[in-house]
């Protein structure tokens, strides 16, 4: 189903759509755009994505080996290069990011959607624009080149989704946010004995690429605490988390991008 | 860690350097730190062009911020 609405604003249009069970929005500081518009382009890199790895569609690529119908080795190119990946994010995270459920299905939905992002952002900036911003579902990844005001995203009160808890001032070395919280849902976080076991109940990561922010916005919800220190250690990416008792604890170069 | 995209493939996941000093390499331990909501808070007022939350269903959407903020830019 798609929404489909588009409007312009000035300069800037919002192009917004349904797909792998969310919403996403693609904001474009451009006058008209063509009649081949990149977005269409971008809606495609979704629908395909969805189609070939939604595991609530049963026709999915991904539907057919969970079922045992396709096995791994017969599958597309593809999804096991988004497999291979996930096991080399896996190993980087010392397992907190995992792409195999409880049940021992492959589950690849917290690759997809921000390999879709990162794809659709491609799109974008090949068709020559250069000031947009894509929101999946809560993640987002912005444009980097040189732009007057900076991008700047808000963050999600994890106690009141009706209000905003920051909002952080993107860069040009990190321009994508992604946030995870341990309720969400399409639950991609597997732990032990539930989720009441989770130390944080949201983190945001800023990271180089919308997907690193993704999958270690995911690993440290299930990793807690030790893999927020990893994080900070390990990756060129922040991070700010919000326990159960709502404390807040970042990696040490958060505050450079809170504005001033 | 980086993840490297080329042509919309993510290509490979590259270890950072580790920083070499002398012949040993030295890996410093960062430690996450506290923060105050007032800290954060306090650039409440700041215009976002984004907002950033845990996943939301397509039904979830249209009670979110994002709506709300998609919805204002429709308006005009």
């Amino acid at each position: 189903m798609t929404l489909c609405r588009e409007r312009a604003a000035g300069r800037r249009q919002i192009h917004v759509f349904e797909t792998m069970g969310t919403t996403v929005s693609v904001l474009v500081d451009a006058d008209i755009l063509s009649a081949e518009s990149p977005l269409e382009r971008v809606e495609e890199v979704f629908s395909a994505a969805d189609s070939r790895y939604s595991l609530y569609r049963r026709e999915s690529e991904l539907s057919q080996i969970a079922a045992g119908a396709l096995p791994l080795s017969e599958s597309s190119e593809e999804l096991r290069q988004m497999y291979e990946l996930a096991i080399s994010w896996r190993n980087a995270t010392s397992g907190a990011f995992t792409p195999h459920r409880g049940d021992g299905v492959i589950d690849l939905s917290g690759l997809v959607k921000g390999w879709a992002i990162a794809r659709s952002g491609d799109i974008l900036t090949a068709s020559g624009l250069n000031s947009w911003c894509i929101n999946a579902g809560g993640d987002v990844l912005t444009s980097a080149g040189s732009r007057i005001r900076p991008w700047v995203v808000g963050i999600v009160d994890a106690e009141d989704r009706t209000k905003l808890m920051t909002s952080v001032v993107m860069t040009e070395k990190h321009p994508a946010v992604a946030t995870s919280g341990s309720t969400e849902r399409g639950a991609h976080i597997w732990k032990g004995t539930g989720e009441s076991d989770f130390d944080f109940v949201q983190v945001s990561v800023l990271a180089p690429d919308i997907v690193t922010a993704d999958v270690l916005a995911t690993a440290i919800i299930a990793g807690g605490p030790d893999l927020l220190d990893f994080t900070a250690t390990n990756w060129d990416a922040e991070a700010l988390a919000v326990d159960r008792n709502g404390i807040l604890r970042a990696t040490p170069g958060f505050r450079a991008f809170l504005p001033t | 860690m980086k993840a490297v995209i080329s042509g919309g493939k993510i290509t490979d996941v590259i270890p950072l350097q580790m920083t070499d000093v002398g012949s040993t390499s030295v890996e410093i331990d960062q430690q996450a730190v506290p923060m105050l909501r007032s800290e954060v808070l306090s650039n409440q007022s700041a215009k976002v062009d984004m907002i950033s939350g845990a996943t939301y269903t397509s039904e979830g959407y249209l009670m979110s911020l994002q709506a709300a903020l998609d919805s204002a830019l429709f308006k005009g």
